[in-house]
């Protein structure tokens, strides 16, 4: 079966302005990203603030240019479509944002809030059929229906962020793209809203792409993890196996486990992100890296499967003999 | 103790946002508080640091004992002599403690010219010196520099610097490392476990990360609406939850390996200040509810060193 969304080198780059006697300058937010996602999966996306992850959803939805690459939905490459032939197809991918108050307007009633995505389609409706659509939505992320009238303002976060939910769900998408949906919540409200994304996934047959920095949570919530370093994947995780990369298996040592029982040193990884300004020859971890050898500041680490759905760019820990039907894989 | 609230009960207008908070913290000691938004974590920290009366509240009832003396009795003069000094605290947001216009060295010679008396040149070589057991790199490079020249994780280590050049013996770190990274909110955390284990000072741990508490509290307070519902040990805390709401707590963090549709949330949202409940503050949103939850407030009960206010262990056993 093809796959729902498939990414094939996908690139962004920004340039700063330069200004008066400085030099314009790239800085690479994406680059070189390739994965697919299967109609029905959660894929998750961690990494460290600024690693790309946001810029990488609103590349997926058409919402910024890409300097380069592809990105096919179901079959149909939306990178390079026209602006104007992406409107229509826009009812099938969806976003919902981490901050439930940003993203919708404050002078909207929750039920105004909920047809505005009709209205940008151009679907008309008459009152009635817009009152149970309404009702419909609402009773799908569990909000009572009187809450159609209030206003952002007289609704919690955990309410906001069903509001936004609801709103991704009005026209029936295929792919909803979730950017940090629970990351100004409560872990009590941020769990009510996970198990609702669960339900909507298995009723709807909805497939997301699902943006955290809370490891855990993706390897609770998601089948595949495409771990970000620096605009680049450097390891694509199916569920339950154990992290390869050493970033990842860093950034999974840096979780603090809920039980005092199993109390551990948390080994520190040093240094900072490097910046996306100066292209690195090498591993871009490779100043962070524990398992660092001199092969690994000379050249880039390419993403190699280590299985069907286990793939890492590094040069240390990467496959050893990969066998050749493998090796195209991505 | 160094540090005891007993009965704290706090007034703004109307409202009381505390009430009938009781816990302590002793040299050496980290004690964690912990609870949903809105829960009083911050007031409680606000309370010790004696800022209700800058922000237009006051203590109604009971005290908080600091190393013999009553908080409650002493004035804005003497609140201002212990404030940086003996009792520090870092909030969240490191920019909100940091002056943008100074450089972050002198930020922190300040507190120990203020506090410890020292001169300009004893002050500078403190800096240093704390800076490098903080790990900034660089540090007699970094003292020269401004805050927005420092990354986010950098920042919050120049405020713990701050916080501790005054040598305090009680430190009060409110979420601070909400606003980081994973990675680097591991190396501060670690940090300031280092700082209590070596130096003995007391630190409340102000977060609402569950995995923080497990992995560096001694003892732990759970919070809800204005309340400590259940104060403990934190081993015990963990294996043998009794109030409701910290068995919620705990069934809410995602955990590797956990399968799919484990994680339930806790129904419901916290009530606002304005709209509590009647009885149990917990109850519209508890498990196991009985007939009394709903009519009055569960008093605290105290045994064997763990305390909780719940009705289900009303008397103190199971
Ligand atoms: N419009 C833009 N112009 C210039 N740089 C940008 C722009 N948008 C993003 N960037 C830069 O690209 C990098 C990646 O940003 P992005 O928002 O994708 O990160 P992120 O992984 O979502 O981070 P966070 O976890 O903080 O949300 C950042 O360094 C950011 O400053
Ligand atoms: N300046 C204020 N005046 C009156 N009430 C306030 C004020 N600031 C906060 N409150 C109320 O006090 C209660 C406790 O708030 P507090 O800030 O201590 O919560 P918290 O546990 O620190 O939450 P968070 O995790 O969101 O920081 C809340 O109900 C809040 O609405
Ligand atoms: S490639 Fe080298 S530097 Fe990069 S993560 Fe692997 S071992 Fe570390
Ligand atoms: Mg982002
Ligand atoms: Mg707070």
């Amino acid at each position: 079966m093809t796959p729902l969304l498939s990414v094939r080198k996908l690139s962004r780059v920004f340039s700063s302005n330069g200004g008066f006697l400085r030099k314009k300058r790239q800085f690479r937010a994406v680059s070189d990203v390739s994965f697919d996602v299967r109609r029905g999966d959660v894929l998750g996306v961690v990494g460290e603030s600024g690693c790309g992850k946001s810029t990488l959803a609103r590349l997926v939805l058409r919402l910024i240019e890409p300097s380069a690459g592809a990105v096919m939905f179901d079959g149909q490459d939306i990178a390079s479509l026209p602006a104007g032939a992406i409107r229509p197809l826009r009812r099938h991918f969806q976003m919902v944002f981490q901050d439930p108050y940003s993203s919708i307007d404050p002078r909207l009633t929750v039920r105004d809030a909920l047809l505005e995505p009709f209205q940008v389609q151009d679907i008309k409706m008459t009152k009635v059929a817009a009152k149970s659509k309404i009702d419909a939505l609402l009773t799908e992320v569990s909000l009572p229906l009187s809450m159609a009238d209030s206003y952002q303002h007289q609704l919690s976060g955990g309410q906001k962020q069903r509001v936004g939910i609801a709103r991704a769900l009005a026209l029936s998408p295929a792919l909803v793209v979730l950017d940090e949906p629970t990351a100004s919540l409560d872990v009590s409200i941020q769990a009510q809203v996970i198990a609702l994304l669960q339900e909507l996934r298995d009723r709807l047959d909805l497939t997301y792409m699902f943006i955290s920095h809370d490891l855990a949570l993706v390897q609770y919530f998601c089948d595949r993890i495409l771990v970000m370093y620096l605009g680049r994947i450097v390891e694509i995780l199916p569920r339950g196996e154990l992290p390869v990369h050493p970033y990842t298996k860093a950034l999974m040592d840096s979780a603090f486990v809920p039980d005092p029982n199993q109390r551990r040193d948390i080994p520190r990884i040093y240094g900072e992100i490097p910046s996306g300004y100066d292209e690195p020859t090498g591993c871009a971890f490779v100043g962070r890296c524990p398992l660092a050898e001199a092969r690994c500041s000379k050249s880039l680490p390419r993403l190699q499967s280590l299985s069907e759905n286990h793939a890492v760019a590094c040069h240390v820990q990467g496959p050893v003999n990969v066998p050749m039907e493998f090796q195209n894989a991505l | 103790m160094l540090l005891s609230v007993e009965d704290l009960k706090i007034g703004f207008g109307l409202l009381e946002p505390l009430v009938g908070v009781d816990l302590g913290v002793d040299a050496g000691e980290i004690l964690g508080l912990v609870g949903e938004s809105g829960s009083g974590k911050s007031m409680t920290a606000m309370s010790i640091m004696g800022m209700l009366p800058l922000m237009g509240g006051r203590i109604k009832q009971g005290r908080i004992v600091f190393d013999g003396l009553d908080l409650t009795t002493i004035n804005e003069g003497s609140y201002r002599k212990l404030r940086g000094g003996r009792i520090a605290l870092i909030t969240q947001n490191p920019m909100t403690s940091l002056d943008p216009v100074v450089r972050v060295g002198r930020q922190i010679d300040q507190a120990s010219q203020l506090h410890l008396g020292l001169d300009r040149k004893e002050a500078k070589s403190r800096t240093i010196d704390l800076m490098d057991r903080m790990r900034i790199p660089s540090p007699q490079h970094a003292y020269d520099l401004f805050p927005h020249q420092l990354s986010g994780g950098l920042r919050q280590r120049i405020v713990i610097a701050m916080a501790l050049a005054g040598d305090p013996d009680l430190l009060i770190a409110d979420e601070p490392t909400t606003a980081l990274d994973v990675t680097v909110q591991a190396q501060i955390i670690q940090l300031l476990v280092e700082l209590v284990r070596d130096r003995g000072l007391g630190l409340i741990l102000i977060t609402h990360d569950m995995g923080v508490i497990a992995q560096t509290c001694d003892r732990v307070a759970v919070m809800y609406c204005g309340r400590v519902v259940e104060y403990g040990p934190v081993a015990r805390l963990f294996d043998d939850p009794r109030h409701p709401y910290t068995r919620a707590l705990i069934s809410c963090i995602p955990q590797l390996g956990m399968a799919p549709g484990t994680l339930t949330g806790i129904p419901g949202m916290v009530p606002s200040s304005q709209n509590l409940p009647k009885g149990c503050r917990f109850h519209p949103r508890c498990d196991s509810v009985l007939d009394n939850c709903r009519l009055r407030e569960p008093p605290m009960k105290t045994e064997d060193g763990r305390s909780v206010a719940c009705f289900l262990h009303e008397g103190g056993q199971r």
